[in-house]
């Protein structure tokens, strides 16, 4: 590599071009002046190229990494962490384009390139993105490829093509590595992706948090039942448990993560006696949330059973993940309630919404069993001019008394939290549980999708020998909501996702636009099932079909196997055209002379020249002599002169009936 | 001792390649003559796919599986897109010219290809010395190199196994093979200024011969027009006379004719091949014939283009003998 080496022009186009592709999917995710840097150091490279400005002094270039050091740290607070990395990556991608002094720079860059699009997986891995990516990856091979196409002075697209073909190549192979690899739990653990904005439900209710929930159309989770898919009333996938009322807002409360010990565990599995089996894909919500409908188990090693009841996930669930559960609708949640339970369940602030209290306790001296007070409050709730609304009035200081006797109009939240506070308001221990309702069942995969906007509120009220027990006030109101869902319940109101006029999930009677959205639903799901949770049990599953035992040997076997059928078709689709060399027809003939004189016992020496080698024969086997001097005259004239077509044919057939005088053997 | 070891290994790796790879003068790169293996830049793309590799294990993520595998594949793909960039080459040696002794000895050869395959960026070199000469085959089939090498001393200059690699398309893989070229070029002494004794200036014909001369102004004789003859000497009046055009040659006696005489040089052996190889250069440009006159070997005085070669391709292969 001489000094005055320079990038070939086309590969600093493919690179350029690679990096914008690597930025664009990452560009809400990294501060902003990534993308200055990489504008600012594009055009200093282009210049340099066209030889208008200098390579950038050290000095400037020590000063931009500094520079883009101090900038990670302001923008993220630390250096630490999954998105500090990935932007220090982007800077470091950016800045190396002013150093491109040899071919090992831009090996560097290519490599870096690489990494930075593997990083975009980390955060995402929609079908979309890892179409992205790999057009991302074609580039950058591309550019590696111009690179050694360095005698194009214009553009063309031999690169790209070299590379498609290279990549379409490689598919095949990378199909059975992805089936076969064994996908081993993490080495050692990793910082997450942590600047996300947290969705769906969150840990604490005040009145109105749901109702802005349910102005999304994001997708939850997908449920896929393995059995019959029960009826929608019946579908309360709870998810959070309130016992904490403050007057306004309802927390957990306890400990949330106080999960059961292993033993707890298997005698909470013993009661399941019929338990339906599912499996559940939730979507990335970065909490640990997990919705299940009651009573429910799992042995998911990410999955963890709390002490009231419900499934948590290890950690912050950051991209989609997939888990079996049983559940048995049918158990007693907690048969026996410790009294420090008890009390925590019954919990109350003093003195606060006095007339509710009031009412509940007047209410109480009328009934004649814990379940006729909870069915006269649901009465209330029912007979009263009570109204289901997405669009609540504010609320004033007694939130349950402003509620029950003065506005009336609410949403599921606000039945759920009054009702818990008129059973507390005379000691029945109960509780807000938040979650999901129903769901619609996708004709196509035949899961359930579970949406934002199917949030639920409702309550669980502690019964004598029948544990806890499910109460829904908000059906007592809007029975619409839980058997048709929330876009029926809303029709009037007409404020069924309001704010997100271009969700598909409006158009739900456009039967063409909701078929289409069921498609593209469908797609995801299975890319979600089959590609993104391609592991474990489904892994061993589809390896058995495909090998009929799970061996490394057999897996070897394939591997080989079709490594070597790609390997052989590459092969032969590259090199089918070199069979035959294309010596020129003199050559053959001289080296078919030579041969023949060989056999004589007259081998040419190296480094012999035909007029010395038919010389040295000549004076050794005078009779071959004018056959052999004719013949080797004929091919220098042929070889090393230019002939017309006419004298090259016939000397030629010279040639030919020169060396058939020339005996095989003496 | 491990000195030793590696010269050992050497050697027979040595005539393992001659076996292999014996020299020729047109050798067409196949299988058996081509050598693939990661390149140095490939092992940094092994070590970056393993901590892509771990990345993806540590994140579960399943895309970044496929990525890994990607491109694992796409290096296995590349080692076949690598050795096809130079398998099917044909290696011609052409020639190569003589040269005096620390010149640069210049050898032609040429790349050409069995089929309409292109083959790009291919690296010929002879490692010893850095000098690289690439070569991409895209439209034209063939293509003439010139490569020069160092020659050292006098005799025949048989350079070392070329090596002609490619590292095409991607730069991961690095495909070579080792050529050893049917090609000799002779190296002429290096020549030595020196004084020449007056003994050995004149020769023992003190009244010389008469030469046909131009540039002497006394006529000699008429002989046949040859393209080249000096227009002002052709005997136009013959011409006229319908004969063939004459040219009149003029003569001057020559004043000596000198021997170049081993005997007349100081020096070891070399030392006088240069001396006389340097004075042979000297009479050549002069109008002097001169012989040479080494022990065993006798040339008879004569001047020209194709004497002064013999002259010193004698010089060069004294004592060495000429096994071309």
């Amino acid at each position: 590599m001489s000094i005055s080496w320079s990038i070939p022009r086309n590969c600093l186009a493919w690179i350029l071009l690679a990096q914008l592709l690597l930025i664009a999917p990452h560009v809400e995710r990294l501060p902003w002046w990534v993308l200055v840097a990489y504008v600012a150091c594009a055009v200093w490279r282009i210049m340099v190229y066209r030889g208008q400005w200098s390579e950038p002094p050290r000095a400037t270039k020590f000063l931009l990494v500094l520079l883009c050091l101090i900038g990670t740290f302001v923008s993220y607070g630390t250096l630490m962490g999954l998105e500090p990395t990935v932007a220090m990556l982007f800077t470091g991608l950016c800045l190396k384009l002013l150093e491109i002094a040899t071919r090992r720079d831009v090996y560097a860059l290519i490599f870096l390139a690489y990494f930075a699009a593997l990083t975009e997986f980390l955060f995402l891995q929609d079908f979309s993105i890892a179409i992205l990516i790999f057009v991302t990856v074609l580039v950058i091979t591309t550019a590696m490829t111009a690179l050694h196409q360095h005698h194009y002075q214009q553009w063309t697209q031999d690169s790209l093509k070299k590379a498609s073909l290279m990549m379409l190549q490689a598919l095949p192979l990378m199909l059975v590595l992805f089936l076969v690899f064994p996908r081993f739990s993490p080495l050692w653990e990793v910082p997450l992706p942590s600047h996300q904005a947290k969705t769906g439900i969150s840990d604490t209710m005040s009145p109105g948090d749901i109702s802005s929930l349910s102005q999304s159309g994001e997708l939850a989770f997908r449920v896929t039942f393995s059995g019959e898919i029960p009826a929608k009333q019946a579908m309360y996938w709870r998810g959070l448990v309130m016992s904490q009322f403050d007057g306004r807002t309802w927390r957990q409360g306890r400990l949330p993560k106080a999960i059961l010990k292993d033993d707890e565990a298997v005698l909470l599995r013993r009661q399941l006696k019929n338990p339906i089996r599912y499996e559940v894909i939730q979507e990335p919500s970065y909490q640990p949330w997990i919705f299940t409908l009651a009573l429910a188990w799992s042995d998911d090693s990410n999955t963890r059973i709390v002490n009231d009841y419900r499934l948590v996930h290890a950690g912050d669930i950051a991209s989609r993940i997939k888990f079996d559960v049983l559940s048995d609708p049918d158990a007693v949640i907690e048969k026996d309630l410790p009294s420090y339970i008890r009390t925590f369940e019954t919990a109350l602030p003093d003195n606060i919404n006095p007339q509710s209290r009031q009412f509940a306790k007047s209410l109480y001296q009328q009934s004649h069993s814990h379940l006729n007070f909870i069915q006269r409050v649901l009465q209330h709730f029912r007979n009263e001019a009570f109204f289901y609304t997405l669009k609540p009035p504010l609320l004033g200081e007694e939130v349950v008394d402003d509620f029950l006797f003065n506005t009336r109009r609410g949403f599921c939240g606000h039945y759920a939290s009054s009702f818990v506070f008129l059973m507390r308001a005379v000691g029945i221990p109960a509780r807000v549980v938040n979650g999901y309702q129903g769901g619609e069942v996708s004709p196509i995969t035949g899961t359930v999708l579970v949406h934002q906007f199917d949030a639920h509120s409702w309550a669980e009220v502690w019964l004598e020998g029948k544990g806890w027990v499910r109460f829904d006030p908000t059906a007592a109101v809007a029975p619409n909501r839980i058997e048709f869902g929330l876009e029926q319940a809303m029709q009037e109101e007409g404020s069924f996702l309001s704010d997100v006029p271009l969700s598909p999930l409006r158009y739900r009677d456009v039967a063409w636009l909701n078929k289409l959205r069921l498609r593209l639903d469908a797609f995801d799901y299975y890319w979600a099932s089959w590609v993104l949770q391609y592991k474990d049990e489904r892994q061993s599953r589809v390896l058995k079909q495909l090998l009929g035992e799970v061996s490394p040997w057999r897996i070897a076997l394939l591997l080989m196997g079709v490594g070597s059928l790609v390997f052989a078709l590459v092969a032969w689709q590259l090199l089918k055209n070199s069979q035959g060399a294309q010596v020129s027809a003199e050559e053959k003939l001289y080296l078919k002379l030579c041969r023949r004189l060989a056999r004589l016992g007259y081998p040419r020496q190296t480094g012999e020249g035909p007029t010395d080698y038919a010389r040295r024969v000549a004076e050794q086997q005078p009779n071959l002599k004018p056959s052999i001097n004719a013949a080797t005259r004929a091919f220098i004239t042929l070889n090393y002169q230019s002939v017309g077509a006419e004298q090259r044919k016939s000397l030629l057939k010279l040639l030919r009936f020169e060396i058939a005088r020339v005996p095989k053997r003496i | 001792m491990i000195h030793a070891l590696k010269r050992n290994v050497q050697n027979r790796f040595a005539s393992w390649l001659d076996r292999r790879i014996p020299p020729s003068r047109l050798v067409t790169l196949d299988q058996r003559r081509i050598f693939i293996f990661p390149s140095q830049v490939g092992r940094w793309f092994l070590v970056l796919l393993l901590v892509m590799l771990v990345a993806a294990i540590n994140y579960q993520k399943n895309l970044a599986f496929a990525l890994v595998f990607f491109l694992a594949s796409l290096f296995v793909v590349a080692v076949l897109h690598t050795f096809a960039n130079l398998s099917g080459l044909v290696v011609k040696a052409l020639r190569a010219k003589p040269v005096f002794a620390g010149e640069s000895a210049e050898f032609e050869i040429s790349l050409g290809r069995e089929d309409n395959r292109r083959y790009f960026d291919i690296q010929i070199e002879w490692p010893q010395h850095k000098a690289v000469q690439t070569v991409s085959l895209l439209e034209q089939s063939q293509q003439r190199i010139s490569l020069y090498f160092p020659a050292q001393g006098r005799g025949w200059l048989q350079p070392p196994r070329l090596l002609i690699q490619t590292f095409y398309p991607l730069g991961l893989l690095r495909c070579w093979t080792w050529l050893a070229l049917d090609l000799k070029a002779l190296v002429y002494p290096k020549p030595l200024a020196c004084a020449i004794t007056d003994s050995a200036e004149h020769s023992d014909d003190e009244s010389g011969e008469l030469v046909p001369l131009s540039g002497s102004d006394d006529f000699y004789q008429f002989s046949e027009y040859r393209p080249g003859d000096p227009l002002k000497h052709v005997y136009w009046k013959s011409y006229a006379k319908q004969q063939p055009l004459q040219t009149k040659q003029f003569a001057s006696y020559r004043e000596q004719s000198l021997w170049l005489d081993w005997h007349n040089f100081s020096g070891d052996t070399e030392q006088r091949l240069s001396k006389l190889c340097y004075w042979v250069l000297q009479l050549e440009n002069s109008s002097c014939e001169y012989g040479l006159r080494l022990p065993g070997v006798e040339i008879a005085p004569a001047h020209g283009e194709s004497h002064q070669s013999k002259a010193l391709r004698t010089l060069a292969l004294y004592k060495i003998g000429d096994d071309s």
